[in-house]
């Protein structure tokens, strides 16, 4: 098992954990690129900047765009290494008060992170 | 090891095709030829067992020269020890599934082993059958076993399972896996379904008009190692439709339908009968006995 | 009723049958395996007679078989044989005259099995002849048959060529067909419609064996 450390556009830093292995699987080199995948749905959304929760990777953004559904809402979000869509329920998003020009803090565990070489 | 080296001119429905492929296979392994129809991957089964001669080039199986243009030599099909299945069985209607695999049997051979394939294909109630009686997955497996008789070093399967339900596909699939373990066979299949590919060989060659256009080992080839996940499939897009601001695509595994949600520019850029890879993180499906 | 002309007919078709069912296989059989650039040639020459008035095949068989020329007198000097105006000549003609209707639906029954049965057989060491006997024709038993019957009545209704090459010997030659018009010329109806009835039962009912056994009749009930 291996947890890897991968700076995304030069600035933010995303930690993933991984069953492979240098050995197991020769992509992961330092300085060696490779892609950062997360499904929608695990992305979390806080409006507190410095929450104290075990959550590894988050980026700072500001909603750009929120389509509201019965059940669940999708948010699109400006952040520095671009457009990260956000789905969670509608519930949570009223709540929340989550609309346009929001800033907001996107969180993403660090199992949820799949890496491609 | 199979080394082929073959040119031929091919008329086809879409008018010539010049095929020139090189081609080497490992002894034991199990190799398959994929691409679309008409690029030639039957045309070079057809010219390994001898049923088609090239025009030029040449053929050598584990250092024997089965064809040299240039020295002239052409093996017969009855003298290149191949066990061949073709897509539509070629079962004698004449004979009944004992009966068929017999006529396989060389002069001489110990007929000890009619019994064994039987046993082994679990044909044994069937052996008195005409092949007309039989179901299509019955049928492969006589074509199987009839191909096994003489004991070949390698098995050439042209598409075996296209014409079966995709249950009994599953089956055979397995089958041929413990065949070609058992039988210790170099076995080369042409296959479009890239479950199967993936499932039972080795390597694949990628044919395109008449030359290689890809190789590799079946799960790189495919794309299926290129993610750190681990939890992932190969299937069939069935179904994509929408739900709530989500899409919701149903995907064809093997023979369960599994569903996987997708945002809006995902399911933009799939369609119905797509292949695709379906895969998540080791870490996040629940695992319970049953 | 004289019998003679009748049984010198089924003699006749069953010698021809046999002949024809022998040689017409390997011909079939290359005919419908060959990719070779003479084959149409071939094929035009065994559906001749399909077309050609029976004389004109007659006419030059008779040229052919003759003593006074090169092929006859050769056969006549070496191997001491004389077609024409014998037995042995009407056989010879009606081979070839009856040649398509066996080599035809040999060769279209070859045609229609699919090429893997062959080649199956091929992969597993077998020679064509192999094939051929044990694969092949056991698979095309209704256009053997076929072949057979319609092989059989054809000669039975043959007329110019074998009046051409055969005359018209009593006991020789005199085959049905030709007893007919001999009684015919006579006036002598009541004997000509006698041949000719029997002929056209005997010939209808082999006809229609071959309709009802391809019809799969026999399918169902014989084999």
């Amino acid at each position: 098992m291996s947890v890897v450390s991968v700076q995304v556009d030069g600035n933010v830093e995303f930690i993933s954990v991984l069953l492979d292995t240098p050995e197991s699987a020769p992509y992961l080199k330092k300085d060696r690129s490779v892609k950062v995948l997360f499904k929608e749905m695990e992305v979390a959304v806080t409006t507190q900047k410095d929450l104290d929760i075990s959550i590894e990777n988050r980026i700072a953004g500001k909603i750009v765009d929120v389509e509201k559904g019965v059940l669940l809402s999708r948010l699109t979000i400006e952040t520095k290494i671009g457009q990260i869509i956000a789905i969670l329920s509608t519930l949570s998003a009223g709540q929340m008060g989550l609309a346009e020009k929001m800033n907001v803090m996107i969180m993403v565990k660090m199992n949820e992170i799949i890496l491609a070489p | 090891m199979i080394n082929l080296n073959l040119k031929k001119t091919l008329g086809s429905a879409g008018g010539k095709m010049d095929l020139d492929l090189q081609l080497i296979v490992e002894k034991g392994q199990f190799v398959t030829l994929f691409g679309e129809s008409g690029a030639g991957k039957t045309s070079t089964l057809r010219m390994l067992s001898g049923l088609l001669k090239p025009d030029s080039g040449t053929i050598e199986v584990g250092g024997t020269t089965w064809f040299d243009s240039c020295k002239n030599i052409d093996l017969k099909p009855q003298q290149r020890k191949v066990g061949y299945v073709f897509q539509d069985y070629a079962l004698f209607p004449n004979m009944n599934v004992r009966q068929n695999l017999e006529y396989a049997l060389r002069k001489g051979q110990d007929k000890t082993i009619i019994g064994e394939l039987l046993q082994f294909a679990e044909l044994g109630p069937l052996e008195q059958r005409k092949p007309e009686t039989l179901s299509g997955g019955q049928k492969q497996r006589v074509a199987l076993a009839r191909a096994l008789v003489q004991r070949p070093e390698i098995l050439i399967l042209d598409e075996p399972l296209s014409a079966l339900d995709l249950k009994m596909r599953i089956k055979l699939q397995e089958y041929l896996l413990q065949v070609h373990k058992k039988f210790k066979l170099t076995t080369i299949l042409v296959s479009h379904d890239i479950g199967e590919i993936v499932k039972l060989s080795d390597k694949v060659f990628e044919l395109q008009n008449g030359r290689v256009i890809k190789k590799g080992a079946a799960a790189d080839f495919f794309g299926l190692n290129k993610t750190s996940a681990k939890f992932r499939f190969s299937g069939e897009i069935l179904k994509i439709h929408r739900e709530d601001v989500l899409y919701v695509i149903s995907v064809l595994i093997g023979n369960d339908i599994i569903k996987v949600v997708a945002d809006r520019t995902e399911a933009d850029e799939f369609k119905i009968g797509d292949q695709v890879l379906v895969a998540s993180k080791a870490f996040n499906p629940i695992i319970q006995k049953i | 009723m004289d019998w003679q002309p009748l049984m010198l007919t089924f003699k006749l078709a069953v010698v021809t049958t046999v002949i024809l069912f022998v040689i017409s296989i390997p011909i079939a059989s290359w005919l419908s395996s060959t990719k070779s650039k003479i084959r149409p040639v071939l094929e035009t020459l065994v559906s001749m007679p399909l077309v050609l008035p029976p004389t004109v095949l007659g006419f030059y068989m008779l040229l052919a078989f003759s003593p006074e020329n090169a092929f006859g007198s050769w056969l006549d000097e070496w191997l001491g044989i004389r077609l024409i105006f014998s037995f042995g000549g009407l056989v010879v003609a009606s081979v070839i005259y009856s040649l398509p209707f066996m080599v035809q639906p040999i060769q279209a029954g070859l045609s229609s099995l699919p090429s893997t049965l062959k080649e199956a057989s091929f992969t597993m060491g077998k020679s064509y002849t192999t094939t051929l006997l044990k694969i092949l024709l056991p698979n095309i038993k209704p256009s053997l048959l076929t072949g057979i019957v319609l092989s059989f009545a054809h000669t039975v209704g043959e007329f110019g060529v074998v009046l051409m090459i055969g005359g018209n010997m009593p006991g020789k030659t005199k085959v049905a067909s030709i007893a007919i018009y001999d009684e015919v010329e006579a006036l002598n109806y009541a004997a000509a419609n006698s041949y000719s009835l029997i002929l056209f039962s005997v010939t209808f009912i082999i006809l229609l064996l071959v309709y009802l056994t391809n019809g799969g009749f026999f399918k169902r009930y014989g084999q």
